[in-house]
């Protein structure tokens, strides 16, 4: 429901509207007492943390959030946006790791686990924990060295939950689940590159 | 030595609210600055403080006056310290498939927000927030004082400072004479330029293209004598906003409500009771009235809590962005 210059503020639907959530319980369901999930300790949304030996076994974690230079890939390449930031895919690193691995900032590096690897532009950001790295997500293929892009070093495992009570979120629903793949069950390590 | 003006326009911009998207930045830039020798100015830009800011180093390079209001001449910018704008292989990467990838024509080494998001401090502890700076509009405006062509004007009717393009002959005395490298010399025709405050949309009653466009709503625009205008509420009555550098003389009619901060964590993860930004720091940007602002704010914001009225928050808010601006 859009009206004129007022924003539409989250939860609208719900708390104004009164219309229930297409869930069992008609709410926002955290917690699950299904057979499986209580099998896969998953009563309450769980972290893996791991997608297999070869992607998951690095030390350094690896998240990507939303840019705020486009909508996803969408105005990734512009060049009105790129002039703004470092001009190519950059890679978040706090400046302690970066001086233990021996990476200056704007300096070019290799992002890699068992899996893949890519290359990216170190930038220095001191907010970040020491054991993690970040990178927005979105950056198109080609914008990378050799097209190598940022999903080259992100698996997923299948996720058993899924095929809980008829594939979907314990019951099909059109647009309400997709088999979106997690990028923060995979782990990585950086060097210069 | 300020210049009399009949009414001056003012804009407020709070930095609680900014969100660094630079959707200002971008609104300028297409409307302004893309194209005939403008290319490299953002007469509107998002910088991340603290931090180097655009052009790169310009709180040290001077102009402004001494505190006798005589005129400092400063330095001027290099092109790299603006950021040399570059440009992209897109016919060749995406369309004849003749280079591998996309990627810049030369290998960026600086730009106007090169050091985003860095700031200073260690994690958790670290801090940085935005400002978003435009040319102030000054009551003093430091090149016009410099301006040996008499080509710098303010306008009686609201105060924006101008840059007659006939009579500028491309000295760039202003350009070194203001302190916040707000004016930009155009190469291709041997001017100056800067934010013109978006005049011919002010004519028509429209604010700012980088007001308007503020996604974050952090910016007022109104004249200073208007009592009932948002800009007295802010800068006169409440005192909660305040310009940037006033110790540099020039007298800024655009103000900033400063950034508040969480407070900094110890090691373990306990609260401390100082702030994350230094208030020191942030006294030295805006000024000693920086510790008033925030306990006006935190008063006011407990009225709010308190379920009480206050006319403080509902207009840093900003309910009705149409509300926010007041164009006559």
């Amino acid at each position: 429901m859009l009206r004129p210059d007022q924003p539409l503020n989250p939860f609208e639907k719900q708390v104004v509207e009164k219309v229930p959530y297409p869930t069992l319980s008609g709410r926002i369901t955290f917690y699950c007492d299904h057979d499986r999930f209580l099998r896969l300790a998953s009563r309450v949304p769980t972290a893996r943390l791991h997608a297999g030996r070869e992607a998951s076994n690095y030390p350094l974690n690896f998240y990507s959030p939303h840019t705020r230079w486009g909508i996803h890939s969408n105005w990734r390449s512009n060049k009105y946006m790129m002039r703004l930031q470092r001009g190519e895919p950059n890679v978040y690193i706090s400046p302690k790791l970066a001086a233990d691995k021996g990476i200056e900032d704007g300096s070019r590096v290799r992002v890699f686990n068992g899996i893949g690897e890519f290359f990216a532009q170190a930038k220095f950001y001191p907010s970040l924990p020491q054991d993690t790295l970040m990178m927005e997500h979105g950056w198109e293929p080609y914008q990378f060295e050799q097209q190598k892009p940022l999903n080259d070093i992100t698996a997923t495992l299948l996720q058993p939950l899924e095929l809980v009570g008829n594939w979907g979120h314990l019951k099909f629903t059109l647009w309400k689940w997709n088999a979106n793949q997690l990028a923060h069950e995979s782990s990585v390590d950086i060097a210069p590159a | 030595m300020s210049t009399p003006v009949k009414r001056q326009l003012s804009m407020v911009m709070d930095l609680n609210k900014c969100i660094g998207c630079h959707t200002c930045t971008s609104a300028c830039k297409l409307m302004w600055t893309n194209r005939n020798g403008r290319e490299y100015m953002y007469w509107n830009n998002v910088e991340t403080q603290p931090g180097e800011g655009y052009p790169r180093g310009y709180a040290e390079m001077g102009g402004g006056f001494d505190s006798n209001g005589n005129l400092k001449i400063g330095k001027e910018p290099s092109a790299e310290d603006y950021g040399i704008p570059w440009d992209y292989n897109y016919e060749e990467s995406l369309m004849t498939g003749t280079d591998p990838w996309m990627r810049p024509n030369v290998k960026p080494t600086w730009g106007p927000n090169w050091d985003e998001d860095e700031g200073e401090g260690e994690y958790p502890n670290s801090y940085y927030f935005y400002l978003p700076r435009i040319c102030n509009h000054c009551d003093n405006p430091g090149c016009l004082a410099a301006c040996s062509r008499n080509a710098i004007y303010k306008r009686q009717e609201d105060g924006i400072v101008l840059v007659d393009q006939e009579r500028c002959r491309g000295y760039r005395y202003c350009v070194t004479g203001c302190p916040y490298k707000k004016v930009y010399f155009n190469e291709k025709i041997s001017k100056s330029e800067k934010c013109i405050f978006c005049y011919p949309r002010i004519e028509k009653g429209l604010p700012m293209a980088c007001a308007k466009q503020c996604v974050g709503r952090i910016r007022w625009v109104g004249y200073r004598d208007d009592v009932d205008g948002p800009i007295h509420l802010l800068v006169d009555r409440y005192k909660v906003a305040l310009p940037l550098h006033p110790e540099w003389g020039t007298k800024p009619n655009v103000f900033y409500v400063p950034p508040t901060s969480p407070p900094r964590l110890t090691a373990d993860g306990a609260v401390e009771s100082e702030s994350r930004i230094p208030i020191e720091y942030l006294e030295g940007l805006f000024g000693s009235g920086v510790r008033e602002a925030f306990a006006t704010i935190a008063a006011e914001r407990q009225k709010k809590s308190n379920g009480e009225d206050s006319e403080l928050m509902d207009t840093l808010i900003g309910y009705r962005h149409s509300e926010m601006f007041k164009l006559s």
